[in-house]
């Protein structure tokens, strides 16, 4: 027992250290070069990231809302299938999704030439101000707030709106006093996450030269190389985050928002005129954020595939899927480990819970932020060992793919442990008590009992890490060893040099090794 | 003040109620008794507006609220309280947000008269006023539900099996005072359960569902 308590606070240390270390920068602070940050850059990007958090916040949040409610609550044709079809922007990365629309609307791009050619339009350039980048963001990261909000709006039962109904409030004050307070902590949650992705995000601001908090933390590293101010500036960042989080806990005061019941019909039964106009708006939404920039994709591929396509893309391939398998075994399995011994006794510590969400920082730290933390690390380390035994261990060198995969633990863990905990939660203590009455033996009681009940969390939870590390851009840019480029860095990389259409090839292959994950995840969902 | 006649609803290809007749004054408490399955509650949720039908009528104050199955009138514009089973009790509001949550076009003065003379009506001290429902024992949940359902005046109150999560030695006791409630406020009430005891203790009239029909009323009071 205590041996598994020692295994479980060292787990959660190492797996919460990258995140530590970023706000350790401030005791090593370097004034000057932060005095010349805050002097030139800092106070543009700082109103810019404000702006762009504001927007996404809003944007994703009554998009994200709004599709969540109608299909909870609403009854119209093809309600089960735009149920699906809202989730999948989630399999296009936001980098791939801002090239898509800056090569169809910029000023070069088909459209403008066309306005242009039939009508007075003159051009804008999409790039300069915050709506362009706000509209991208928000068609990608919608999902997160959706995904959520269902979830807060599923909970709730159905008797809430019809009780409502009865007292005679109409549909509007019924989804503004009831049904969305009681799913605001989801949506806060869903919009923090939102917000969290935005924040981190590195390929689409610089596409767009929009210059954020981001690009503070890579002049910092880039430019002057110094870890500890863009430790500090990522560190701002993710007291952010907590601030964000804890305001909403706070606001809940003593109200409860969950309940153990589940929407088990729909209240409003759509026909006519309201059942085609939301059929028209989720066409609309699932077009502008996945159909549209699909069909640009497979269009651009099948142009330029015999350009670009080349024997590398086998290895690029292989890497990000290697990558993504590797990081969500080891992702669940620290999630199993954990989980198992929080769950060994019937009731689980306050400490236990305590310690799982300090190890779940990471995901509030974005993946620059990640990278920039541990490479602190290595830089402490490095030094302390060159100070004190006089020789160099290069890590930074030599550490390479286990320092990469360190990074996606840490970052994904709480990916890991969300589904994973959920299973383990399912095994009610009687289940496990009725098999030692009935005979069974520990073997028997894991094989019979726990393991077909985990087996589903378990798989979720591998095949979600699986598609968020090989989407991941940032902390792979950073710490990818030599030879270990994926389809993200090739995305990236043509991207970046204008070369939109080329980008489509590997974006194509990103896009359907992820759809192919998602599917399998949502199979086992809805086995389970 | 209430007039169903030859309701019939069906589940898919179940039917769950056919031709369905049941008329009742004002002030009187029926009871409706019946399994789990044989339709009692769909009943309450047809004239709630909540449900609508193949066929048959709903009238209400001489008004045909459902005809030929079709719902003409909206449950929020009924006039009708309900207490269901589960109480759905808004779980973010206090006990009086609940409360006034049916008469917020009200002036706050009115509101705050009414929330006081319920929580007396359901004898429940002024304190909780400011209480979560999950802050209450089931007897004080129950009590808000029906103070809620009564705060906007309602001519006719549904009562969907709000005893069944009671244990026995707290639902008889209150089962009376309901019943005590709803005649001082002069509400018609119809009791849906499944618990003969809590039927003859509440109504005036007692009808056994079986099958989707009601063969025959049995007259208490």
């Amino acid at each position: 027992m205590f041996k598994g308590r020692l295994v479980f606070i060292f787990l959660t240390f190492l797996l919460a250290a990258p995140v530590v270390v970023v706000a350790f920068a401030w005791l090593n602070p370097q004034w000057e070069l932060f005095a010349h940050f805050a002097d030139t850059l800092l106070p543009d990007m700082l109103m810019n990231t404000l702006i762009l958090l504001l927007g996404v916040a809003l944007g994703a949040g009554l998009l994200g809302t709004g599709l969540a409610w109608l299909v909870t609550m609403c009854e119209f044709p093809g309600r089960r299938a735009f149920e699906i079809l809202f989730f999948l922007p989630f399999v296009l990365p936001a980098y791939v999704v801002a090239f898509v629309y800056l090569g169809l609307l910029d000023f070069a791009g088909p459209v403008q030439g066309f306005l242009r050619s039939v009508t007075p339009f003159q051009g804008v350039d999409i790039r300069s101000g915050h709506a362009a980048v706000i509209t991208v963001f928000t068609l990608v990261f919608y999902p997160y707030v959706y995904m959520l909000a269902k979830i807060g709006f599923q909970a709730q039962r159905h008797t809430y709106v019809e009780a409502s109904q009865m007292l005679g409030a109409s549909h509007w004050r019924t989804f503004r006093t009831v049904s969305l307070p009681l799913a605001r902590p989801s949506i806060v949650a869903g919009i923090t996450l939102a917000l969290m992705e935005t924040i981190s995000d590195f390929g689409v601001v610089s596409m767009f030269n929009y210059d954020t908090f981001t690009t503070v933390i890579y002049s910092a590293w880039e430019d002057y190389r110094s870890i500890e101010v863009a430790a500090q500036v990522a560190s701002l960042l993710v007291l952010f985050s907590f601030i964000l989080i804890a305001v909403e806990r706070y606001s809940r005061g003593r109200a409860k928002f969950y309940t153990d019941q589940c929407m088990i019909s729909r209240p409003f039964q759509l026909q006519g005129r309201r059942a085609f106009l939301a059929v028209v708006a989720s066409l609309l939404v699932v077009g502008l954020s996945f159909i549209a920039p699909l069909l640009q994709l497979l269009v651009w591929g099948w142009q330029t595939f015999t350009v670009e396509w080349q024997d590398q893309y086998w290895s690029w391939m292989f890497n990000t899927l290697a990558l993504g398998v590797m990081a969500a075994l080891m992702s669940v399995s620290v999630a199993l480990m954990l989980l198992s011994i929080k769950y060994r006794s019937r009731k689980p510590s306050k400490s236990a819970n305590l310690l799982l969400s300090f190890a779940s920082m990471g995901y509030a730290l974005p993946g620059s932020v990640m990278a920039i933390g541990l490479l602190f690390v290595l830089f402490i380390v490095e030094t302390w060992v060159k100070q004190w035994f006089g020789f160099e261990l290069l890590l930074l060198v030599s550490g390479g793919l286990g320092i990469l995969l360190y990074a996606y633990l840490s970052r994904f863990i709480a990916v890991a442990i969300g589904p994973v905990e959920g299973a383990f939660e399912s095994i009610h203590p009687s289940y496990v008590e009725a098999a030692q009455t009935l005979g069974a033996n520990r073997f028997k009681i894991f094989r019979r009992v726990y393991l077909p009940l985990v087996l589903p969390g378990v798989a979720v939870a591998f095949l979600l890490v699986a598609v968020d590390v090989m989407k991941e851009l940032p902390a792979t840019y950073l710490l990818r060893p030599y030879g270990w480029d994926t389809l993200a860095i090739q995305v990236y990389e043509l991207a970046a040099e204008g070369l939109y259409e080329r980008a489509a090839l590997p974006s194509l292959l990103l896009i359907g090794m992820s759809l192919l994950i998602l599917l399998v995840v949502k199979r086992i969902e809805l086995k389970s | 003040m209430l007039a169903v006649k030859d309701l019939s609803i069906s589940l898919g290809e179940r039917p769950i109620l056919e031709n369905f007749v049941m008329d009742m004054p004002q002030g009187e408490i029926v009871a409706i008794l019946g399994q789990s399955g044989s339709g009692k509650t769909t009943v309450l949720r047809a004239i709630a507006g909540l449900q609508c039908a193949q066929s048959g009528e709903v009238h209400l104050n001489q008004a045909c609220v459902l005809c030929e199955g079709r719902c003409l009138v909206p449950p929020q514009k009924r006039g009708i309280g309900m207490v269901f089973q589960d109480y759905a009790l808004f779980p973010h509001m206090t006990v009086q947000q609940n409360i006034t949550f049916g008469i917020a076009d009200w002036s706050k003065k009115d509101q705050q008269n009414r929330l006081n003379e319920l929580l007396d009506l359901v004898r429940l001290p002024q304190e909780m006023a400011k209480r979560y429902p999950h802050e209450l024992s089931g007897g004080q949940q129950q009590r808000v539900a029906l103070a809620r359902a009564l705060a906007p005046r309602p001519g006719l109150i549904l009562l969907d099996e709000p005893f069944s999560s009671l244990d026995s030695s707290t639902r008889y006791p209150l089962v009376l005072e309901m019943k005590s409630v709803l005649k001082s406020e002069g509400v018609s009430a119809i009791l849906v359960t499944h618990d003969p005891k809590e039927a003859e203790l509440m109504a005036d009239r007692i009808g056994l569902l079986e099958a989707g029909v009601i063969e025959n009323w049995q007259q208490l009071h």
